[in-house]
């Protein structure tokens, strides 16, 4: 059964499978954000500052 | 609600002019559309964040008072320590946390897709069902109904109910607004929320899997060691994407609005970002160092608890820079000076976290105030402090009108402040003095301090000191509500609905965007592999998938699943790593019910049940703790922090059952020191016969080897036997008569107290069989 793969299985691997499995993602995502070209970037980044919602003096 | 009344105000052509610059996309022509913003959802959840907030501050505040002073209580069974303190975090975390990450998505995410949310019907049904999930907890947590694990304390109904209004309001309302915005990037803050909404949702489902006995009571379906580590993969979680991912979006949102500036590296935020999805959910088993638990997977918690030190500073830097060159602002800004803060006690837990996660310190801090201190520095540095900010930056624009008084949320900013660090100060040496008395030694080699509650005494000052950092921040509190209130009476007649356009985002313009998105090899040679891996490596496919929120969702959900199953999957399919001992027995009918009335009265608050190896800590409470031992535990019960001594070996080191009797009735008749709440209550309350043999038979059913006690019957009488022998010997040893005591709770309690740990040296019965190997 299922069991008995997992019985056979040197748990101390899972540490490593883990570094490995996110050593790879963060690689690949940090290859990603490094190249993005920087105007792609300021646009991005300047979306929260698009809209204003401006305070008025006690309303009308 | 009064807050929301004039919500439903004119609509003014306040800015159509300005249409095309506010819908400058860019990607897609088209007519322009016209939107409002739902502002009256936003102004309902930051109020309810402000008035739970106190609830919770309050609350917070007479349970630290308690361990002062534990007559605080009043001698009643609903404010007792172990029943309030789940209130407590529950308010602090889902309450005001809760509403406060609600009032940030909703305002946010509406500006930043420009669009109205998907619906105020599920907008509505959000807010009202989440404040009636909270009334719920106020109400059932006091009577003692609770699963007994910590931020998870819930019962299954009100969980259901959590259900219901995370996934199929919340979800369904926040996804579909994503669905139809008109803004093709997603920005960083929507990722956070993704996230948040993604993993709370998958985090409570697994952790909730229990069998109902009742409409108030039911087990869970792990036991033991893999409770525990549900439970923790769970917690230490819920502080990652409750009180962590949701915070980042805010801060992203709402920290750059302040600061009239973008944040300082969009790239750093994306890192920030996957980099934390991707190891939080690992850290968990972090809060199990030295447990019963296999160490690879405590191991694997420590070290990608310590890699995520760099990700979050990562973050904190990002949010500080934020600020380069506004430095000047912030002096003249009360909204800037709580994100400072916030984020600059961001920065401080999570290097602290990792600290606490390397198993040497951890040997040190765990069951000590440490952890309090570190979880205060997080819950009213971090969360508050970015709470608050954030509602004082937007109560003038939701209330179309300057704020009541800024130097109303100046002094609120200082008060908590000086709070926040008489609170952790006073808690971090509370933790360490504690802990450094726990492992003392004599010239004799003896334990320095064998008497416990010695520890506890000499904490004392710090725990005044730690009451007044706590009232001090609730008075903050109590401002930031005053000014919350006047603001809102300074409100317009009616509120300006601003209305919006931009043009829509179409499916047709997305796949014509789409292609002009994908890139061209721009390798010579002919090779296929190549020029897919080229094309990988140019990067688009994060731009395409930050333009799509399903696929987006699955990715995230892909991450987090892969850390739950690597540690859990082991844990379920491998006998060997819980190796169950031939004479550790189920509990007798009686024991059982008397550890429903241990989890109902909370006791897990004060008290744990786990001996680590260490020396000082086996010279003090017995042998460790084996896993084997837990096999039955349904939940379990291993505690978190000591205010009093380990239970484990209880049954082994102190059997008199007079002497729980009394200590019971009132801790001080027996230990003048005590500072453990007395339950009187329970000499006079009786025991529940009718539920004893349902309990055996849940049991049962979750796989607890109870042969014949399942038949009808035999379960109770089993139970009133072993009642009246405890009675016996209570009578026998000088305590009141029989007949007055044997129906009561009291008995059930100490007939479970007089089993804990005594299994292990019991040779076991004929036909038991061990499954070590
Ligand atoms: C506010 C924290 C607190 C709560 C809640 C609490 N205790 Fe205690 N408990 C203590 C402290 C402190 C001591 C040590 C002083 C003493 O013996 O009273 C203690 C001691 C004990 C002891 C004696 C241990 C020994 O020295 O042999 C037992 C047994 C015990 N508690 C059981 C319980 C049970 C059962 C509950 C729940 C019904 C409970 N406690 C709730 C704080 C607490």
């Amino acid at each position: 059964m299922l069991s008995d793969v997992f019985r056979d299985l040197d748990l101390s691997v899972f540490p490593t499978v883990g570094m490995i499995f996110f050593i790879v993602a963060f690689v690949a995502i940090s290859w990603r954000a490094l190249r993005c070209p920087r105007s792609d970037m300021h646009d991005a980044a300047s979306l929260p500052l698009h809209d204003s919602d401006p305070i008025r003096p006690k309303g009308d | 609600m009064s807050i929301d009344a004039a919500a439903g105000g004119t609509t003014h052509q306040a800015r159509s002019e300005s249409a095309e610059s506010t819908g400058g996309s860019g990607t897609t022509q088209g007519p322009l559309e016209q939107f409002t913003y739902d502002d009256g959802i936003v102004r309902m959840f930051a109020f309810a964040t402000v008035l739970w907030a106190l609830v919770a501050f309050l609350v917070g505040l007479l349970i630290a008072l308690q361990l002062a002073f534990p007559q605080l209580n009043l001698g009643l069974e609903y404010t007792s320590f172990g029943r309030l303190r789940p209130l407590h975090t529950n308010a602090a975390i889902f309450a005001f946390a809760g509403n406060a990450i609600f009032a940030a998505v909703y305002y946010s995410t509406q500006r930043l897709c420009k669009a109205r949310m998907f619906s105020d019907t599920l907008s509505r049904l959000h807010f009202w069902g989440w404040q009636f999930i909270i009334v719920c907890a106020a109400l059932t947590l006091p009577l003692g109904f609770t699963q007994a694990k910590e931020y998870a304390e819930l019962e299954w109904p009100i969980d259901i109910l959590i259900a219901i209004v995370w996934v199929g309001f919340f979800g369904v309302n926040f996804f579909g607004t994503l669905v139809r915005r008109r803004e093709r990037h997603m920005y960083v803050a929507l990722w956070f929320y993704i996230a948040t909404i993604v993993t709370v949702a998958m985090l409570h489902v697994f952790n909730s899997l229990v069998i109902p006995m009742g409409l108030f009571k039911s087990y869970p379906i792990y036991a033991g060691v893999q409770d525990a580590l549900i439970q923790w993969w769970y917690g230490h979680n819920a502080v990652a994407f409750f009180l962590t991912t949701p915070f980042l979006g805010l801060m992203y949102y709402f920290l750059p609005k302040a600061a009239e500036r973008p944040v300082f590296s969009y790239r750093l935020s994306i890192i920030h970002f996957w980099s934390l999805v991707f190891i939080y959910i690992w850290a968990g088993p972090h809060h199990l160092h030295y447990t019963a638990l296999a160490s690879w997977a405590s191991t694997l918690g420590m070290l990608f608890s310590v890699m995520l030190w760099m990700p979050s500073w990562g973050g904190m830097i990002n949010g500080l820079l934020t600020l380069r060159g506004a430095w000047h602002k912030v002096t003249q800004d009360p909204v800037l000076k709580f994100f400072v803060v916030g984020v600059t006690f961001y920065g401080m837990s999570t290097f602290e976290g990792p600290m606490l996660s390397v198993k040497l310190v951890n040997s040190l801090s765990h069951y000590t105030d440490w952890t309090i201190a570190h979880v205060h520095a997080g819950a009213l540095g971090w969360n508050g402090f970015m709470a608050f900010g954030m509602i004082y930056w937007l109560l003038p624009r939701l209330f179309q009108t300057q704020l009541w008084s800024k130097k109303l949320a100046e002094w609120h900013f200082w008060i908590g402040t000086i709070g926040i660090l008489l609170y952790i100060l006073s808690m971090y040496a509370a933790g360490i003095t504690q802990g450094l008395m726990w492992r003392a030694f004599d010239a004799q080699g003896n334990l320095a301090f064998p008497d416990f509650v010695e520890t506890v005494t000499k904490l004392f000052p710090f725990y005044l000191i730690r009451a007044t950092g706590g009232g001090l921040f609730l008075l903050g509190g109590l401002l930031c509500m005053l000014n919350f209130v006047m603001t809102w009476a300074n409100r317009p007649k009616t509120y300006e609905q601003e209305v919006h356009s931009a043009p829509p985002l179409r499916p047709v313009a997305v796949a014509a965007d789409a292609d002009a998105q994908t890139p061209h090899s721009r390798l010579h040679a002919n090779t296929k592999f190549g020029h897919e891996g080229d094309k990988f490596l140019q990067g688009t496919w994060h731009r395409r998938l930050e333009g799509k929120p399903i696929k987006f969702m699955i990715w995230v959900l892909i991450a987090v699943a892969i850390g739950g199953l690597v540690e859990a999957v082991p844990m379920f399919l491998v006998r060997s790593n819980v190796p169950t001992i031939a004479s550790v027995q189920p509990y007798t009918p009686l024991e059982l019910a008397g550890r429903d009335i241990y989890i109902a009265e909370g006791c897990y608050n004060c008290h744990s049940q786990m001996i680590r190896p260490i020396f000082a800590e086996v010279k003090r409470y017995g042998d460790y703790s084996k896993p084997g031992e837990f096999v039955y535990d349904h939940p379990f019960q291993w505690g978190s922090r000591r205010i009093g001594p380990d239970l484990a070996r209880e049954g082994m080191s102190n059997p008199n059952a007079l002497w729980h009797y009394n200590h019971f009735r009132n801790p001080r008749d027996v230990n003048e020191d005590s500072v453990m709440p007395a339950y009187p209550w329970l000499l006079s309350d009786e025991i529940d016969w009718s539920k004893i043999e349902q309990r055996v038979q849940t049991m049962a059913m979750l796989g607890v080897p109870y042969g014949d006690m399942v038949e009808p019957g035999v379960a109770e009488e089993d139970a009133r036997l072993q009642a009246t022998a405890i009675a016996a010997e209570i009578a026998n040893a000088g305590g009141p008569p029989i007949d007055e005591i044997r129906e009561k709770k009291v008995i059930a309690l100490i007939a479970y107290i007089k089993r804990l740990g005594v299994d292990l040296t019991k040779t076991p019965p004929e036909g038991a069989t061990a499954h070590a190997e």
